[in-house]
């Protein structure tokens, strides 16, 4: 018993440091949070007049707005952040690119070589957002041996942005590691000739690559996007194929109904949903909207009805098929549609 | 033969303390190693390709009130805020008595809309759906009461977008935390079908229009002790569990699942207490049958803001259910206890939420009573207590320790030295005032289930109750 007691006496004290030691941890990291809390807020205050006039007004640097301690460039870097995210001039983007590749090279150089990994994570995001191409040299040192996975997506987002021209490569050695949502990502963010050779060489995608291409096509559809989406719709694979009228319904040029008419009557009822999403924004014959209005599925009843409320005429053709149709799905959906909005209690 | 008994009652109560000690123990290394791993990644610059690129996937957010006349508004207002590239708020009157529906439909300039629902989980009737001219993406349903599983069911029904985000009536969440919790979600390509967030609690906090300020140091006892124990809860306990997908609960309070695989479950169970737990583990069940690699996670730094109990009587209540919720779900999925073919669900979750949260109460409380017993025999006893007592006094500090070195991870930042030694202090009292009470309460939960009283009545909302579970 008196060992079992020295024992527990002795995990008591050193418990008992513990806490000490941890009280004293806990003391001067908060000291030293609050402390650069202060710092970053006085800076902030003192030079926010400096920075508007230099990023908006396009004045000249001033040395005042230079930092003298880690915490006033943090102040920086939050300056930097505000203005990237809450305004898209892209004179104030310019000059937050200039002022980076000036001043704050240097230092991310060094914390790009951090052994750190949240570190170089973090300097990477930096350099991606501020555009800081002074450092490309350095980037295209890290690309040959990234670290981890995050930072190799990381560094390929960067080389979209700062080295467009290597991108491709690059992209090309990795796109079977990439999942969909990284290749959304990346595909969102490539400037236009790297998107045109990605459309060149898209048999060459893997098929998460495939799928996330033609969703972001519908993002931001152009008339040659909205042209290759027409010949995929000739693919023989069923995904391709809906995801490919999602995305054309979604940007909403359809440059040859003729090509996606023949979906209405398709087996797979997605893609017949997806006809309704387009003929919902782009106008077609009465007699389409009445054949996908008694379609068998409920979402494609569904959709054309909510389509055709939304306009005039669209609303004319609800009204004759709730006085006209035999379909009570078809009466129904009308009449759900030709209600909304309106006050009927 | 007493002293054969207390030897042998205080090796078991001994044996299993630490067993739990050590599963503790365990827990929070692997808490600290997951969190300490993404310390200081820069979370607000990280999402921002997220942000511009619109590539996260559309969330309806659903949210069941029950006379929640007096938190609505603020709660509706936080969601409209979000920082999020597509959402819609389906708000479901579940029979409220007080003037929710006034207050909303006034403020929010909601209008009747004929909107046929398609009926893909049973609930009760629906009275009338509304939508606002103001904000297109904001509903509301007008139901019967039906609880809060029903209210919840009802609004996945009428839910447009391909994610579910559940939230109590009077939750605030941070602005970022659908962008956070999304994030593991969209990244993993539909691997991870559920994630919870981290609920913390609100109290003395100043909440206006949606917004919030940082909370504050709380001065009552009941309420710090709550915080602590909600660090402790989201921080260790579920961080670990998520790492080896073994969690069965995310809270109820802040929850994304992917709506078809809730669908698939039939919905949240609407006749039993614990909906949330029960969802999860249908889930689980469902995954392990359909044998597909999904995941059930929950992530640290979405976080939504609640406001806990502060009267004995409502946090009574609410660690009753909790538990009879808890117990109610193990039971009726019994058949999965050490059962190889639902996996480390089987085999390790369930077993551990039986031996150490379902059964803890009914071994704490031999515990007490074993304390008394050896007040009246012998001084070896009193002295093996007397150590034992202190050994858990000291072990309460560090643990409480160990979950504000991971809390300041996660907010990145510190508590002052004042707070921290108040919560160290309240943390290495509870064992005389606060863990009995929860013994207390857990076991009429214990007696409440197996009298087979399973009935939530009406949804009841008593100032701010039931609020994310800690447990």
């Amino acid at each position: 018993m008196t060992l079992i007691f020295q024992l527990f006496i002795l995990i008591i004290i050193i418990s008992s440091l513990v806490i000490i030691s941890f009280f004293i941890y806990f003391g001067i990291r908060y000291y030293q949070t609050r402390q650069s809390k202060v710092q970053i807020k006085q800076y902030i205050n003192r030079t926010d007049d400096l920075w508007f006039d230099y990023l908006v007004n396009q004045s000249s640097f001033n040395n005042e707005q230079l930092w003298n301690n880690s915490n006033e460039f943090k102040a920086i870097e939050e300056i930097l952040f505000s203005y990237t995210n809450n305004f898209s001039d892209e004179c104030i983007h310019n000059q937050i690119s200039q002022f980076a590749n000036s001043l704050l090279t240097e230092k991310y150089r060094k914390q790009l070589k951090s052994r750190d990994k949240n570190v170089r994570i973090n300097t990477l995001y930096r350099v991606h957002l501020f555009n800081i191409s002074a450092l490309s040299e350095d980037i295209q040192e890290m690309m040959r041996k990234p670290k981890s996975d995050t930072e190799h997506f990381q560094l390929l987002l960067i080389y979209a942005k700062i080295l467009p021209e290597n991108f491709y490569d690059e992209f090309e050695k990795v796109q079977l590691n990439l999942s969909e949502f990284q290749f959304k990502i990346l595909f969102a963010v490539i400037p236009k000739e790297i998107h045109m050779k990605v459309l060149d060489s898209f048999e060459s995608l893997s098929v998460e690559g495939q799928y996330a291409f033609i969703d972001v096509l519908g993002k931001s559809l152009d008339y040659a996007d909205a042209e290759y989406l027409l010949k995929l719709l000739d693919s023989h694979e069923i995904e391709i194929r809906i995801r490919s009228l999602k995305a054309l319904s979604e940007g909403g040029i359809i440059l040859d109904e003729e090509k996606v008419l023949p979906f209405i009557d398709s087996e797979v009822w997605e893609e017949r949903l997806m006809v309704a999403k387009i003929f919902s924004k782009v106008e077609a014959e009465e007699l389409v909207y009445k054949k996908l209005i008694e379609d068998s599925n409920w979402w494609v009843r569904n959709e054309v009805a909510q389509g055709l409320s939304l306009t005039r005429n669209g609303r004319v053709i609800l009204e004759e098929i709730m006085r006209s149709s035999k379909d009570q799905y078809a009466v129904d959906a009308s009449r759900k549609y030709l209600l909304k909005g309106e006050v009927i209690s | 033969m007493i002293d054969t008994i207390l030897i042998s009652l205080g090796f078991i109560i001994s044996v299993y303390m630490m067993i739990v000690i050590i599963n503790y123990a365990a827990m929070l290394l692997i808490a600290y190693f997951t969190l300490r791993k993404n310390t200081g990644i820069d979370r607000q610059v990280e999402t921002l390709p997220y942000q511009i690129t619109k590539v996260m996937k559309p969330i309806s957010i659903v949210v069941p009130a029950y006379n929640e006349s007096a938190g609505i508004l603020n709660s509706i207002y936080s969601l409209l805020n979000l920082n999020y590239t597509q959402t819609e708020i389906i708000i479901v009157n579940d029979g409220s008595t007080d003037d929710t529906q006034e207050k909303v439909l006034k403020e929010f300039k909601l209008i009747p809309v004929f909107e046929a629902i398609r009926v893909q989980i049973p609930s009760k009737k629906i009275k009338q759906v509304y939508q606002s001219t103001v904000h297109t993406n904001l509903f509301f349903i007008e139901k019967e009461n039906g609880g809060k599983s029903d209210a919840l069911n009802a609004g996945i029904n009428l839910a447009h977008y391909p994610y579910i985000c559940s939230i109590d009536g009077d939750s605030i969440l941070h602005r970022d935390a659908l962008f956070s919790i999304m994030t593991p979600i969209s990244a993993s390509n539909g691997q991870i079908i559920a994630a919870g967030g981290t609920i913390r609690v609100a109290n003395e906090m100043n909440v206006e229009l949606g917004d919030f300020k940082e909370p504050k140091i709380y001065s009552k006892p009941l309420i710090l002790i709550q915080v602590i124990e909600y660090v402790r809860s989201f921080l260790i306990g579920r961080i670990s569990l998520s790492q080896f997908n073994l969690l069965l609960i995310i809270s109820g309070a802040f929850s994304i699942f992917e709506r078809q695989w809730v669908i698939d479950v039939g919905g949240y169970s609407t006749d039993m207490i614990g909906e949330d737990m029960e969802l999860v583990v249908k889930l689980h069940r469902l995954i392990k049958e359909r044998g597909v690699d999904k995941k059930i996670i929950s992530i640290p730094d979405p976080i939504c803001y609640t406001e806990a109990p502060n009267k004995l009587a409502i946090l009574r209540r609410q660690r009753r259910r909790w538990h009879q919720g808890l117990l109610s779900s193990l039971l009726r999925h019994k058949d999965m206890l050490l059962n190889p073919k639902y996996g480390a669900i089987g085999m390790i979750s369930l077993p551990y939420y039986w031996f150490v949260e379902a059964m803890g109460p009914v071994i704490e409380f031999l515990g007490v009573f074993y304390v008394i017993l050896t007040f009246f025999f012998g001084q070896v006893y009193f002295e093996f207590i007397i150590m034992l007592s202190a050994f858990f006094l000291i072990y309460g500090g560090i643990y409480t320790i160990g979950a504000l070195l991971l809390d300041s991870y996660t907010i990145n930042g510190y508590v002052s030295t004042r707070a921290l030694f108040r919560m160290v202090i309240i943390s290495m009292t509870e064992v005389f005032w606060y863990r009995p009470l929860n013994i207390f309460w857990r076991l009429e939960g214990i007696y409440q289930t197996l009298k087979g009283n399973t009935e939530w009545g009406e949804m009841e909302r008593s100032g701010f109750s039931r609020k994310g579970d800690a447990e």
